[in-house]
């Protein structure tokens, strides 16, 4: 079988040559398939351990596990430039590793069991910025969420527990820790670039999609990193997110009709009055 | 009055969740503090009579109580 970097044999369940990878694994046979690990993981092209156990257990084609790690990586890199702040504070997330990492916290019972509950309340915020991506119909939301879960624990298991622990709190050294206005400026700066992250490319009501989940996870991340955590907890309750319903409800005219663009517009339109009195107007991205 | 002078003056705040803020006394005089929709506004409005001001942060000399 031919895996584009070398050749598989099934019968001898071992590639025909050494994996061109070889020296950055030097713990793995250079002929072994996916890393020996047959169970959890599968190696699309003779290079490297790949995760998506869960997808390939219920019947999912390599085509289709190809799309959702696509759509993986490429939920990532957005999320990636959201966290890119201008904040100097936020100069150093690898959001990335930040969001698996929360995924495997969330998963690993002795690792949950063993986090403090800020560390939980962290791991839930992305967890559920998550999730509100998912929800997006063309990012084939089932593939991707099975994947990107299987991935985490892979990764949780190969760094062990407390380097996972670690690495996430180097990662967001910030959460919990702002003031107010020094979370509503990174919250402004994430809200102006929700337009370049929009898939111009995809029908207007999968962009306003987009735009509202982008918008509820630039939200509730900020009051995550607010200092004052009674508050935010009091925002939760009397200032909650607008599920997608609700927002399509609160759009809608009374032919039924919905403004897929107003929901746009308004994922973009904080207090700009206010704003421009403070002097904190959100920076436009050219 | 000037309520920017408000935010060093000592005032107890305790919270109403159905209003949606903290009411507090100064000077036997009822004030409200609305918790707005942060982060897309600012976290708080002062608000006496038909006066009002947004704070962002808690001034150090304001005192909090969550009840009701």
């Amino acid at each position: 079988m031919d895996f584009k970097f070398r050749i598989y044999d099934s019968r001898l369940g071992k590639f025909l040559s050494n994996d061109p990878l070889t020296k950055k694994y030097p713990w793995n046979s250079p002929y072994a398939y996916a890393e020996n690990r047959v169970i959890d993981g599968r190696d699309f092209e003779g290079l490297e351990w790949a995760f998506g156990a869960g997808l390939i257990r219920s019947g999912a084609n390599m085509n289709d596990v190809k799309v959702a790690a696509d759509v993986t990586f490429t939920f990532l890199r957005h999320v990636s430039v959201a966290f890119s702040s201008d904040i100097k504070s936020f100069g150093k997330l690898e959001t990335y590793s930040n969001a698996l990492d929360a995924f495997s916290l969330m998963m690993i019972p002795d690792v949950s069991s063993s986090m403090s509950s800020n560390d939980r309340q962290r791991a839930q915020v992305i967890h559920n910025g998550i999730s509100a991506v998912r929800n997006i119909p063309n990012w084939k939301a089932r593939d991707w969420g099975e994947f990107a879960g299987h991935a985490a624990f892979a990764i949780a298991l190969t760094k062990g527990s407390n380097a996972v622990i670690g690495a996430f709190r180097e990662a967001t050294p910030m959460f919990g820790r702002m003031s107010n206005l020094a979370a509503r400026e990174w919250y402004l700066a994430q809200e102006a670039k929700i337009p370049s992250l929009l898939d111009k490319t995809a029908p207007i009501e999968t962009q306003a999609k987009q735009a509202w989940a982008l918008r509820n996870t630039f939200r509730t991340t900020s009051r995550e990193l607010m200092a004052n955590k009674e508050e935010a907890a009091n925002l939760y309750k009397t200032k909650p997110n607008l599920t997608w319903d609700q927002t399509v409800k609160k759009y809608s005219n009374e032919k039924g009709e919905i403004d897929y663009q107003g929901i746009i517009e308004a994922s973009q339109r904080s207090n700009k009055e206010v704003n421009a009195k403070l002097g904190i107007e959100p920076k436009k991205e050219k | 009055m000037i309520l920017k002078n408000l935010l060093s003056e000592p005032i107890h705040w305790k919270f109403n969740s159905e209003a949606g803020g903290y009411y507090g006394l100064w000077n036997d005089e009822m004030l409200f503090l609305r918790l707005n929709d942060f982060p897309d506004e600012p976290l708080y409005t002062l608000i006496f009579g038909l006066e009002e001001i947004n704070v962002e942060d808690r001034p150090p000399a304001w005192t909090f109580e969550q009840s009701c």
